[in-house]
């Protein structure tokens, strides 16, 4: 096996993308809303420096936790650079792994029973409430978020992601229809997914009534640390994927670079970030009975990519 | 002459192990000591070891033999045949018995005061011939003999504890399933033979419209059997009743068999029928979501798991479905992928179940209690039968690396290659519409399984019991965690090696799809191996070298309670509570309504009294079931009034009788 240089500059560049990106995407979002409140905020790199301090404070853990607690930040956070490797979140890939539609999905569920349990473990009220509605959530959105990845996988005639979303399935060229309603649904169940509004208010200080802050109410130090880095790198791989939706739309991209490509998926990626905090400033937290409409939203959506997904496969 | 050698040492490893069981009937009235149970537990493991054996020589090789032949059953003999099909299938039956074996012992020396020891391993002896049997018949007959052999053994072994109210109703809905299911198949088989004058299960073939109402006949028995929606409310009753280790046989195997006789004679007998697939699919639909439904809702530990089974049953019936439905539009693909799924499923379900239900004896047996409210903290007492259930859980819930998973893969697969198959629009819209569903079915059974590891195990004891609660009597691991630890490796082996234990199955699905290019293992390519060496390195290096150091200087202090002094535990969340926003979603089907009575002088700041109720009326038990059973009441007990006692009246009816019978005598 001969070491391609090449080949090794890409791999290291794209792991020090997916390892130092997801911070800064919080930082645009933070900024944008402290802007959006006419406040000048915290600097853009503040997540990282949060998870310094964080990494070298002493940890307190509750009494009642088992082995679960502190097992599932390492177990999240590992399945999530699995998936910074195998889910399409940006169109640039160092090295052709296929990346099966249901395993992704079934990665990020995984990452999920650990979360639910780990909130369980201390016996605390927030931790339950929290991981009831996790649950709850998720429930409403799996269907969604499936039923759009594997509409275009069906069109494609594959389940695997990486050839989905390559830029080189003639099957869904010009399908700007199809690419942009699962763009849209995908972003909708993310917002959900990520606990951001109008699912959950990840800045309230009233834990009672979160998803995500309540569920990691009694987590601190480096084991915080590691939940909130694989959190903020869930928020880069669902955004991502969201975001390689809307850019096949674009035929341009289609017939454009590499290098093209990776920068506008980055790009897409930050304008994302803007975008939910753009939501987060103009809109409200919805009540909890509320939410099952709002993800029909996205559910609809799913379901008009099935029914373009049909009609495509007629002929 | 190889297969000369294998063909003799099969059937005599199995004719040997039914010995073998037979001959522990005998043992049971020796004595009344330990020893005995151990002996008797070492004569069930036996018997497993060469079954296993068995199945292991005749994996390749399909043997026919009857060394039965006495056991004429006046219609047939008691053939016997061992085909690649029913071979995975005795391999589960030996290692669910082994584990069964293995727990034994412990679980009698629990319940010494019932005294009821002898007529547990004479049951579990007889049931375990019949399950074996029934695998091993070659004919209807026999077939059904086994069939009934096995039914009515485990009925009993479910009316094991027969003083309490709850198994007895258990038993007595079980029995009655058993009994619609045995009719529906005794007829189902009657008709075939009609149709085809040979008794022998290989020679039914479904693909003549006159093999049409045999088909439905079999799968309304099958159905009731494997607990398929609407015939499924037994399975909860049941299920949760038998002794510990008999539990893990009858969850395992009972619906499994059931699945087995589908499988053997629609898929095998190349079913055609469209009506069928169709039924199957909104059968095995509706049985998914209500089964995990109405687990999530459920309180007691083990109706928890008895509903996953009706949902993972419901699963497995909706790909046979679409096997069927592959196979007759001529989809060698999907229907590949179908029977891989249907079967691996299956048997992954059953060793998986088996697990989760041994770990929820193990809960029983610590804490005297299945009330999931009345749990919570077990993982300090119960650390193996904890580590056990979690990974049952993990392994049902289809995470990967697990076992399910795979299966689960197949199934999602199945439906993925439909929807861009060359079918009518129809059926392709319920392809994808199936994908949901299944994505559905899945975030609901997280749910429930999080509910179930979170609510009894994690947080703190809800309970005085279930702070004092203690693996064993000892205190160390006893043959119940064994069995557990038993079931857990072949999870994880299985899940980590799926292409192998497919390529184990080649030979199977090769029979059920009449394809012979088929190989397993290629129907799952994806790298799980691998990816699982990869996640476990990231996992410990990530805990090691970021938590693992700083472990030492950690500090243990209470839950946060808000400063407000010791947390009670009752702030914690119950299993209802953990549920309950999902059941406000589903409250129609589920008939849930909550009251809430707030009351005192000053109702709004300071009320004195706060009470907030649940209900939830199980709809298809109220509104469908139980008018059926008043019914039958109303029948019988107007029947009753044929029989007045009175000899006279009695004399009329013979005569009557009489009369009938020459009048039918003379006229036909």
């Amino acid at each position: 096996m001969t070491l391609n240089l090449h080949a090794v500059l890409e791999t290291l560049g794209f792991t020090a993308t997916f390892l130092l990106l997801p911070p800064l995407i919080v930082g645009v979002i933070r900024k944008t809303k402290a802007r959006f409140q006419n406040r000048i905020g915290a600097p853009v790199l503040q997540p990282y420096y949060d998870l310094l301090k964080l990494l070298s404070k002493s940890e307190t853990i509750s009494k009642h936790t088992s082995w679960i607690f502190r097992s599932t930040a390492a177990v999240n956070l590992s399945m999530l650079i699995i998936l910074a490797f195998l889910a399409p979140w940006t169109s640039f890939r160092p090295f052709d792994l296929a990346s099966d539609l249901f395993l992704v999905i079934y990665l990020l569920a995984l990452t999920r029973f650990f979360t639910v349990l780990s909130a369980l473990d201390a016996g605390s009220a927030f931790g339950g409430f929290g991981a009831s509605r996790e649950v709850t959530l998720a429930l409403l959105v799996e269907p969604s978020v499936i039923l759009c990845l594997a509409s275009l996988g069906s069109v494609s005639q594959s389940s695997d992601l990486a050839f989905v979303f390559s830029f080189k399935n003639m099957e869904l060229l010009n399908q700007p229809g199809l690419w942009f309603l699962a763009g849209c649904g995908l972003f909708l169940a993310s917002l959900v997914e990520l606990s951001r509004m109008p699912a959950d208010d990840p800045t309230t200080h009233l834990e009672l009534t979160m998803v995500h802050e309540a569920m990691i109410l009694e987590n601190s130090a480096a084991n915080l640390a590691l939940v909130e880095y694989s959190h903020f790198l869930k928020i880069l791989i669902l955004l991502g994927i969201s975001s390689q939706c809307l850019l096949h739309a674009v035929p341009y991209f289609w017939h454009s670079t590499e290098l093209i490509r990776a920068g506008a998926s980055i790009a897409c990626i930050l304008l994302m970030a803007v975008s939910i905090a753009v939501i987060e400033s103009v809109a409200v937290k919805l009540r909890w009975t509320k939410l099952p409409e709002f993800i029909a939203y996205s559910v609809a959506m799913s379901i008009f990519c099935v029914f373009i997904a049909l009609g495509k496969n007629l002929n | 002459m190889f297969n000369d050698l294998t063909q003799i040492s099969a059937a005599h490893l199995f004719t040997a192990a039914s010995a073998l069981w037979l001959a522990g009937i005998g043992l049971t009235a020796l004595g009344r000591e330990r020893v005995k149970d151990i002996l008797l537990a070492a004569v069930l493991l036996v018997g497993c070891l060469m079954a296993l054996s068995g199945a292991a020589i005749s994996w390749n090789h399909p043997v026919e033999y009857n060394q039965l032949q006495f056991l004429s059953f006046g219609l047939a003999q008691a053939d016997a045949r061992v085909d690649p099909l029913s071979v995975p299938f005795i391999a589960l039956l030996g290692l669910l018995g082994a584990a069964a074996a293995v727990a034994s012992p412990s679980h009698l020396a629990a319940f010494k005061e019932q005294g009821k020891k002898g007529h547990y391993w004479k049951l579990t002896f007889i049931f375990m011939i019949g399950l074996l049997q029934v695998l091993l018949a070659a004919n209807a007959v026999a077939f059904l003999v086994f069939w009934e052999i096995m039914s009515l053994s485990s009925a009993a072994l479910v009316a094991a504890d027969h003083i309490r109210h709850r198994a007895q109703r258990a038993a007595f809905a079980y029995l009655t399933a058993t009994r619609i299911s045995t009719a529906f198949i005794t007829a189902a088989f009657l008709f075939m033979h009609q149709n085809t004058g040979s008794w022998s299960l290989a020679a039914w073939h479904f693909d003549t419209p006159e093999s049409l109402c045999a088909a439905v006949l079999l799968l309304a028995g099958v159905c009731t059997k494997a607990g398929i929606w609407p015939m499924h409310v037994w399975l909860p009753l049941a299920y949760p009743e038998p002794p510990a280790p008999t539990s893990a046989l009858f969850s395992g195997l009972v619906s499994n068999l059931a699945i087995y006789l589908l499988m053997r004679l629609l898929l095998a007998g190349s079913c055609s029928h469209m009506i069928i697939a169709y039924v199957a699919l909104a059968l095995g639909t509706v049985s998914a979501v209500w089964g995990v439904l109405f687990a999530l809702m459920e309180r007691d530990l083990k109706k928890l798991l008895a509903y996953s089974s009706v949902e993972n049953m419901g699963i497995i019936l909706t790909a046979i479905g679409v096997a069927i439905l592959a196979h007759s539009h001529g989809l060698a693909d999907v229907a590949a992928l179908a029977t891989a799924g249907a079967l691996f499923h299956s048997l992954n379900h059953g060793l998986v179940k088996a697990l989760l239900f041994l770990g929820a004896s193990s809960v029983e047996r610590a804490a005297h209690t299945r009330e999931m409210s009345a749990l919570g903290g077990l993982s300090k007492n119960l650390p193996w039968t904890m580590l056990c259930f979690f990974v049952g859980s993990l392994s049902i819930c289809a995470m990967p690396p697990m076992n399910c998973f795979a299966s689960k893969w197949l199934l999602y697969q199945t439906f993925f290659h439909l929807s861009f198959a060359h079918v009518p629009i129809m059926e392709r819209a319920i392809a994808l519409a199936m994908v949901g569903i299944l994505a559905f079915v899945g975030a609901l059974s997280l749910a429930c399984f999080t509910k179930a590891v979170g609510i009894a195990f994690l947080g703190r004891p809800r309970s005085e019991a279930a702070a004092k609660a203690k693996e064993s009597p000892s205190g160390n691991p006893d043959g119940l965690i064994l069995a557990q630890l038993l079931l857990t490796v072949a999870c994880v082996m299985v899940g980590t090696s799926v292409p192998i234990a497919l390529d184990g199955l080649t030979p199977a699905l090769q029979q059920l799809t009449n394809n012979p290019a088929l190989v397993g293992s290629s129907l799952f390519p994806m790298p799980l191996g691998q990816l699982t060496l990869v996640g476990a390195l990231l996992v410990s290096s990530i805990y090691i070298f970021v938590l693992g150091g700083r472990s030492a200087t950690a500090k243990s202090y209470i839950t946060w309670d808000c400063g407000f002094g010791p947390l009670s535990t009752r702030a914690e969340e119950t299993g209802s509570s953990f549920s309950h926003p999902i059941g406000r979603i589903f409250s129609q089907v589920l008939q849930m309504k909550v009251s809430t009575e707030i009351s005192g002088k000053d109702r709004r700041h300071f009320p004195e009294i706060v009470k907030v109720e649940t209900f939830m009326t199980p709809i298809l038990e109220t509104k469908i079931y139980q008018p059926l059973i008043n019914a039958f009441d109303w029948l019988s007990s107007s029947l009753v009034r044929l029989q007045t006692g009175s000899i006279h009246i009695h004399l009329l009816y013979v005569f009557l009788t009489m009369i009938l019978l020459v009048f039918l005598g003379t006229n036909i």
